[in-house]
């Protein structure tokens, strides 16, 4: 495996809303793994992508889920026809080769498969392959970060006391709305004003969370409709498609959604 | 033949003794009908006539013969007349009272509902008033707001509660802003008048805009978007100070442009949507009214031009202060200046007769400050009184309690779930207020009927004793049935002994072990779990009258016979752990549906439980739907995955308060449908051939069985429960 492959060679577009980045560099320099907090599609991996641009490191990105084992993220033999073979799985490729660990969504995975990245969170920085009766010992240049999104909390579904307090926390929020337009304008290429009308919407539409809406209108979303109204869609088709019908299956809070992108636009 | 049928027809009436009252409004009005639609009416229409001098009075009879030539159905015949009279007859036959309230209003109920609609909402306020000739009579009189809900259902004039929700989310969305929305108390005749009003907690809107059907949705849109944009636009309330109420009237429009303007800039859709409503033209008649309809239209759009001197002054006004637009000081002085001119124009004003137009915008009784109690300034503003005590007594005063009752009764309830009441009645204990579906409206009618627990007779506490020994064939024969059933979802077990599929992983490390020269791991294999049990069961027993009646070749009667199978079954939930309830049911009008609690879910069966189940007596009504609806209540604290309702009954739905045949049917297949939404199936025991047929209609061919040879009940309700939970 060469881990030049998952190095990021071309800027990715990131605007900084606060000061994130110079956070970033302080956690990454001391090691102190970092935990990336907000609502979906706020940015929060492309901000990571970016981290790892600039810091010229490489990024192994572990998308979580319920199904993941331990095996999952640390590795597994397998079979050829030569016989059996360890595979490293993606955190034990970062830590061998001092590459950033990007575990994206980590409350879906189980506590109990979490738990494993504990012994190189801490000072320790060492990552028990039992089945191979190795103790790796993590590169100077391994980096752990986590993100998640605190409105899908729930008692089944967090992370354990003892894995959140190994990591510092940025909170991401959807950007001012001045920058949130200048992304949707570069992101989707589209001109200022479209850009602005929808920015209006997912702000009016960000009143609803929780009450009506599990979260308002993300700024993925927002790229999502400011690039389907570029090929001929109107911006209310496009909003219907990429906003109201995206977000809710509840018929009343879609009525108010067409209601607010009617009278923002 | 036609003139002597006429002939003969009037000297009846003529004849009769009711005086010459009645002889010549008969007269009038067959003379007028006759030529709408020919003669064919008369026979009946004569003997309604005469049948109203009898029973409600001469009055009535004479109120009566106007209305019926004043009929102005669309495409009115003889056959919408006859239905017309008939339906009054019905009505005067059951109330006079409630007939003349029914008459007084028949030109304002004929005129706005067809002839079908218009029979509907007879026939509803029948069934409303079925135990009160005063509730019927206030149900025809449209002077109240149920009576007035209900008229506009009929008519299918959007309700301001068809849309509340959607609003304060539209509201919160657009506003950030969470008031109550409430609708208004209105009469009827002064509903075109009607104008919303509001506060910072509380918007008050009309119930319906009468006359704006087409775009009822938009008014309300714009209604509380207005009202939306005062509250985030305007500041403190003006003065009234020496202002005349015209000047207040003029501040009032500035002051609504201003706001308007502002949440335009912001949300210029909300600019296109009032501007909808701004019809004046460009020029008229030189009234107050209509001078101010032409102002506030050319405030709100700059492309507006009219040939009325004093709105352009106003409007240039208005725009050249648009850097100032967010100073409220403007409205005021704005309003001044227009007022001042207005008067030396000598423009009349009557504030009595004065209404904000367009019909969105609202009263503008939050722009000012009122002196403390209502004085002749106020009279002589007379700007409505009635509103502004009821602001002012809801006014940061949370503890309001017609506001909050209102408010309470307005919060929209989740389906399902019983509302509890402590009123304790003589005889039952009421317990919930349920909906019910009228299929005439086709609407669910809120808290609709009433449920009342009654205590229970008891009768022996060696009743389950008496069952064993009856049935103890059957009752082993069930036990060893249900030990081998089982429900709910089954689970991937891994690295099993024994499986249809190799589990990947455990077959992998199992190779590893082979080729490392250890000794392997056997269980390689992936399994599924046997589901678990997971179901309650809600036994509802039908003790209505019928049930009392003995079943053919036996000297048990159909209560007994259902008792009997509720203990058999009993004993089969015991031994399988699932969790139960049993209740009897029968009813005696809507407002006494009367549940006889033998068992609920989070109790043990035990001595009393027993003692109930054998004191279940017979007697009354079947009102299905409302009983099932009452289960499905009981579940809300179940965490089965299934949950199930088994109903016993000998009969169809029915009520001493209730004719029509189908009603209760249609609200029972509502009830099964509503309550398959939220996850509870309905299954439904029919004893006889009878009532098989009826279930059949209402829960649909799989949703019911037949059991006519009644004497089987106890086994085969055993068997059934066995067949449709495994």
């Amino acid at each position: 495996m060469d881990i030049a492959e998952f190095l990021i060679t071309q800027k990715p577009n990131y605007i900084n809303v606060g000061d994130e980045t110079d956070l970033f560099e302080a956690a990454f320099t001391n090691k102190i793994p970092v935990m990336l907090k907000g609502p979906t599609g706020c940015g929060k991996t492309r901000f990571v992508e970016y981290m790892a641009w600039f810091l010229k490191k490489p990024l192994v990105t572990v998308s979580c889920h319920e199904d993941m084992t331990a095996a999952d993220l640390v590795g597994r033999y397998l079979l050829n026809s030569d016989g059996t073979f360890w595979h490293d799985g993606p955190l034990t490729i970062a830590a061998r080769n001092g590459a950033i660990c990007y575990l994206d969504e980590v409350v879906e995975a189980r506590q109990d498969t979490t738990v494993v990245i504990h012994s190189i969170t801490d000072d320790r920085r060492v990552l028990p392959i039992e089945k191979k009766g190795e103790l790796l010992k993590a590169d100077d240049d391994f980096h752990l970060v986590v993100s998640y999104n605190p409105g899908y909390q729930s008692v089944v579904k967090d992370l354990k006391e003892s894995t959140k307090q190994r990591f510092c926390a940025l909170d991401f929020e959807y950007p001012a709305n001045e920058v949130e337009t200048n992304i949707v304008c570069s992101e989707a290429d589209v001109e200022l004003e479209i850009a602005s009308s929808l920015v209006k919407i997912a702000d009016k539409s960000r009143n609803l969370k929780g009450a009506g809406l599990n979260e308002g209108v993300s700024t993925r979303m927002l790229i999502h409709a400011a690039k389907l109204s570029k090929n001929g869609l109107s911006l209310l088709s496009a909003c219907e498609v990429a906003l109201v019908n995206a977000i809710t299956d509840d018929q009343e809070v879609r009525k108010a959604l067409r209601t607010t992108i009617s009278a923002c636009i | 033949m036609e003139i002597k049928m006429s002939v003969h027809h009037k000297n009846r009436i003529k004849h009769a003794g009711y005086g010459q009252n009645v002889f010549k409004a008969y007269e009038d009005a067959v003379n007028k009908i006759t030529i709408q639609i020919g003669s064919a009416f008369l026979q009946e229409f004569t003997n309604t006539v005469s049948y109203l001098c009898i029973k409600g009075g001469k009055a009535e009879a004479v109120l009566f013969c106007k209305r019926a030539a004043e009929l102005r159905f669309k495409n009115l015949n003889d056959k919408m007349f006859f239905e017309w009279q008939k339906k009054i007859s019905d009505v005067a036959k059951i109330s006079p009272k409630a007939c003349k309230v029914l008459l007084e209003n028949n030109s304002t109920t004929t005129g706005s509902l067809d002839l079908s609609s218009w029979l509907d909402w007879i026939d509803t306020g029948l069934r409303y008033g079925a135990n009160s000739i005063d509730n019927m009579a206030d149900y025809f009189s449209l002077t109240n707001q149920v009576s007035l809900s209900f008229f506009n259902e009929h008519s299918g004039t959007l309700m301001f509660t068809n849309i509340k929700e959607q609003l304060k989310l539209e509201l919160k969305s657009l506003f950030n802003i969470t008031p109550d929305l409430i609708p208004n108390k209105i009469k009827f005749q002064s509903a075109a008048k009607q104008r919303s009003s509001f506060s910072d907690r509380v918007f008050l809107l009309p119930p319906t805009y009468i006359g704006s059907s087409k775009r009822a949705l938009k008014t309300y849109q714009a209604a509380v978007f207005h009202m939306g944009a005062h509250l985030r636009y305007g500041k403190k309330s003006f003065e009234v100070g020496q202002l005349k109420p015209m000047q207040v009237a003029i501040v009032s429009i500035i002051e609504d442009a201003r706001v308007e303007m502002l949440a335009g800039l912001e949300l210029p859709g909300l600019n296109r949507l009032w501007t909808e409503f701004h019809d004046a033209p460009s020029s008229g008649i030189n009234t107050a009214q209509r001078m101010f309809e032409r102002l506030s239209r050319a405030l709100i759009d700059p492309n507006f031009h009219t040939d009325d001197g004093w709105a352009e002054k106003g409007k240039r006004m208005f725009y050249q202060a648009r850097d100032s637009w967010d100073d409220p000081r403007i409205s005021r002085a704005i309003g001044n200046i227009l007022g001042n001119e207005l008067g030396q124009l000598r423009v009349q004003f009557n504030a009595k007769d004065y209404v904000p137009n367009p019909v969105y915008r609202d009263d503008n009784n939050e722009l000012w400050a009122f002196p403390e109690a209502p004085s002749e300034d106020m009279q002589a503003h007379d700007l409505n009184v009635d509103l502004v005590e009821a602001r002012r007594t809801t006014r940061g005063n949370k503890k309001n309690s017609k506001m909050q009752e209102e408010t309470s009764e307005n919060e929209n309830e989740k389906y399902g779930i019983a509302k509890p009441s402590t009123v304790d009645e003589k005889s039952g204990r009421l317990i919930a207020k349920l909906p019910e579906f009228d299929y005439t409206a086709n609407k669910l009618r809120k808290d609709w009927v009433s449920i009342l627990e009654y205590r229970n007779r008891l009768g022996s506490s060696k009743y389950l004793d008496y069952i064993e020994n009856e049935y103890s064939e059957v009752i082993q024969k069930s036990e060893r049935l249900f030990s081998s059933l089982s429900l709910g979802p089954s689970k991937k077990l891994k690295r099993q002994a024994e499986g249809e599929n190799l589990d990947l992983d455990a077959s992998v490390d199992a190779l590893i072990s082979i080729r490392t020269k250890t000794a392997p791991e056997q269980n390689i294999f992936e399994n599924r779990s046997k589901p678990s049990r997971s179901l309650a069961i809600h036994l509802l027993l039908d003790t209505s009258e019928s049930t009392r009646a003995l079943v053919p070749n036996s000297s048990k009667s159909i209560l007994e016979l259902e008792r009997e199978a509720a203990a058999i079954l009993v004993k089969s939930f015991n031994k399988t752990g699932d969790p139960f309830a049993i209740t009897g049911f029968s009813s005696n009008g809507r407002h006494d549906v009367r549940i006889q609690t033998v068992k609920q879910f989070d109790e043990e069966f035990g001595m009393s439980n027993e003692m109930s189940l054998a004191g279940l007596a017979s007697g009354y009504s079947t009102r299905m739907g409302a009983a099932l609806r009452y289960c499905g209540t009981s579940f809300n604290k179940t965490l089965t995955d299934r949950k199930l309702i088994l109903l016993v009954t000998d009969g169809e739905p029915s009520d001493i308060d209730v004719n029509d045949a189908k009603y209760l049917k249609f609200d029972t297949k509502r009830a099964v449908s509503e309550l398959k939404n939220v996850q509870v199936d309905v299954f439904c025991v029919a004893l006889g051939k009878q009532a098989g047929k009826h279930a059949e209609q209402i829960f649909g061919k799989s949703g019911c069985v037949s059991i006519n040879n009644l004497s089987s009940l106890p086994t085969k309700l055993t068997n059934l429960y066995v067949k449709l939970t495994s």
